[in-house]
């Protein structure tokens, strides 16, 4: 069943109403800090409402209990949710550590295990890429299993993964085939909390959030064959599909964060009086709404267009690219303007605007940093040139 | 047992509302339109029966512009099995809405009729009451609590009247008004949003009902409330007391 344009705005109105009515008030209740990770328990309570209500796992295909929503009307509510403020950001539609299309290739057992209770939002994973000597050169994984008989064992570090202290398992990629590098020689690994050997590392305090990255540490941790997700050397192949999709939610998150950051400014420049009139009287202030107004419609556009061409099954590789690298350099242009809109008061911890500001400037960098877009849209340009 | 619940197209009550310069009317571009918050709750009422008493039905039915189809989608979202629009101007004045109730009624012979006490745009209050005077049924307005006997043949509703709290009882069919702590509506879900394009809507041209609808008031004017006048500092307890007696006139 499709949906249209009436259901998803109709959608949005409810995934409106469910952030300021419920979900906020609990952080509130709860006394959260804005910073830190709230607890497990009330992480799971806000998934599990989400995912009753059709937010949490929306694009995920039915079968597998999601919403079976096109990723070009899930980028419409990931706008509408990060437009709103609240630490449960992660928990609403569903961040890195929850549903991943990655997960479609399980087998019967690992469905039952891990993608149906993570749709559910029962459960959450980490995507366990990164290590202190390998980000954007995958061929860099130092993280070993070595084949025995019928296991593998795991020695090794990742750091700076998202939900690695609260995850039930991990998706961890090591090298099965030292020769084969990052040419089929890296494989995929579903691994519980628990496993003997796996341990949860430093948890990083990082300048957006504390609690969220932590670190993966494997000494002589024994799987399965069985914990192989898809075929062994394939684990680079499964990831490249689903990054995409992930640089175009990234393009949707900056573009519903300016929203937020847009809206603040204009009512700030129409309420602040100097001089003796609003400084949005001025043309200085008019022209930085002006511009962050004009971005962030172009990255509406790229983000609606490119996920469009994604539901259609097109090459996005390129596209996919360009929205990443210019949504997320538009995000941090926008938090600085509003801060300078606001003057001091921008700088007061109470606007929320300097962590917007702190949170958006890991944007440049996860899922692929702007230099690494940067040389795959070229690269793609002279590709095309010379086929 | 068969619930009938009404679904008013109102403005949101967050827009700001700015009234026509020739004070016609209110101006309706580019405002939000919702469901009338107290037809929410009666939705929601009767969703609850519904969950209670098995084979039990919700019909939403709404009377006004066809763009009401928006509200009567967001009630079937919710949860309500099918919904009638009565196709009219928007504007009607109660006493016809209330007849053009009456013949639907009579057509679905509900067991119960669940409305919002007022909505929150004209604020009339009256098309509950004219409905169950036309009808000659029983009618409870205001209710913060409803119970039905086992064996849903009479209704219980606790109403808020000035100063506490009053408990009628009754045999039904009869029309119950909500009031806002009769419930808190649930949101409609994504999938609830999606599942209601596929149930019924029927249309009926309000002229196919015959009955008179034309108006017997006229609206003269509308004009918004006076602009706030700032506040005033004063310098003493006298000086407040001697504003308060000679200016504003209070003591």
């Amino acid at each position: 069943m499709t949906t249209t344009a009436y259901d998803i705005e109709a959608s949005k109105d409810t995934l409106g109403r469910f952030l300021r009515d419920e979900v906020i008030p609990l952080e509130k209740e709860a006394g959260l800090s804005p910073d830190v990770a709230p607890p497990a328990e009330l992480r799971r309570k806000v998934r599990r409402r989400a995912h009753a209500l059709g937010f949490y796992a929306a694009d995920m295909p039915r079968e597998a209990g999601g919403g079976g929503l096109a990723l070009s009307e899930r980028v419409l509510l990931d706008m509408e949710a990060l437009s709103h403020e609240t630490v449960f950001f992660e928990d609403v539609m569903g961040g890195p550590g929850g549903p991943s299309s990655i997960l479609l290739a399980c087998d019967e057992r690992q469905r039952e295990k891990y993608l149906l209770p993570l749709v559910r939002g029962e459960i959450t994973t980490c995507f366990a890429l990164s290590e202190p000597e390998a980000g954007s050169d995958a061929g860099g994984l130092r993280l070993r299993a070595r084949r025995t008989n019928g296991t593998y064992v795991l020695n090794g570090t990742k750091n700076i993964i998202t939900n690695a202290p609260q995850c039930d398992f991990a998706m961890v990629f090591a090298v099965t085939d030292e020769a084969r590098g990052a040419m089929g020689g890296i494989t995929c690994f579903l691994v519980d909390k628990g496993t003997p050997g796996f341990s949860v590392g430093r948890v990083h305090t990082c300048m957006g959030f504390t609690g969220f990255q932590g670190e993966l540490v494997f000494e002589e941790c024994e799987v399965p064959a069985a914990s192989i997700l898809g075929q062994e050397g394939y684990g680079l192949a499964l990831a490249l599909d689903w990054i995409n999709a992930n640089r175009i939610k990234i393009g949707a998150a900056a573009a519903g964060l300016s929203r937020r950051l847009l809206a603040a400014s204009t009512a700030y420049a129409a309420r602040r009086r100097q001089f003796g009139r609003p400084i949005g009287d001025n043309q200085g202030i008019q022209w930085k709404l002006a511009d962050m107004a004009t971005e962030l419609f172009a990255v509406e556009s790229m983000v609606t267009r490119v996920a469009a061409m994604w539901d259609r099954k097109l090459d996005v590789r390129k596209e996919a690219a360009m929205v990443k690298l210019y949504a997320s350099e538009m995000v941090n242009r926008a938090a600085y303007e509003a801060i300078q809109i606001h003057g001091g008061t921008g700088c007061l911890l109470e606007t929320g605007l300097e962590r917007v500001a702190r949170m958006v400037r890991v944007y440049t960098i996860v899922e692929g940093t702007s230099e690494i877009q940067r040389i795959g849209i070229a690269r793609r340009l002279l590709k095309e040139l010379a086929a | 047992m068969k619930i009938l619940a009404t679904v008013k197209r109102v403005p949101d009550p967050e827009t700001s509302i700015k009234v026509k310069p020739d004070g016609s009317g209110i101006v309706a571009d580019n405002i939000k339109w919702v469901v009338n918050p107290f037809d929410e709750i009666a939705v929601e009422e009767s969703l609850r029966i519904k969950e209670k008493v098995a084979g039990s039905e919700v019909v939403l039915v709404s009377v006004g512009a066809k763009v009401a189809q928006e509200q009567l989608r967001t009630g079937l979202a919710m949860g309500a099995d099918r919904a009638i629009l009565v196709v009219a101007e928007d504007g009607l004045e109660p006493l016809a809405v209330a007849r053009v109730l009456v013949k639907v009624i009579e057509s679905e012979q509900p067991d119960l009729v669940v409305m919002g006490k007022q909505s929150i745009d004209d604020d009339s209050n009256a098309v509950g009451q004219m409905a169950a005077e036309l009808l000659g049924w029983p009618q409870a307005t205001f209710a913060s609590k409803l119970e039905l006997a086992g064996d849903q043949k009479t209704a219980t509703v606790t109403r808020e009247v000035d100063g506490g709290l009053e408990t009628l009882s009754f045999p039904l069919p009869g029309i119950v008004t909500t009031d806002l702590r009769l419930n808190e509506p649930r949101y409609a879900s994504l999938p609830g949003i999606m599942k209601a394009r596929k149930k019924e809507l029927k249309e009926i041209e309000v002229g196919a009902l015959g009955v008179d609808v034309a108006p017997k008031a006229r609206l003269v004017k509308m004009e918004p409330p006076p602009k706030r006048q700032a506040g005033k500092k004063v310098a003493s307890v006298e000086e407040l007391v001697h504003l308060l007696h000679t200016e504003a006139k209070v003591i």
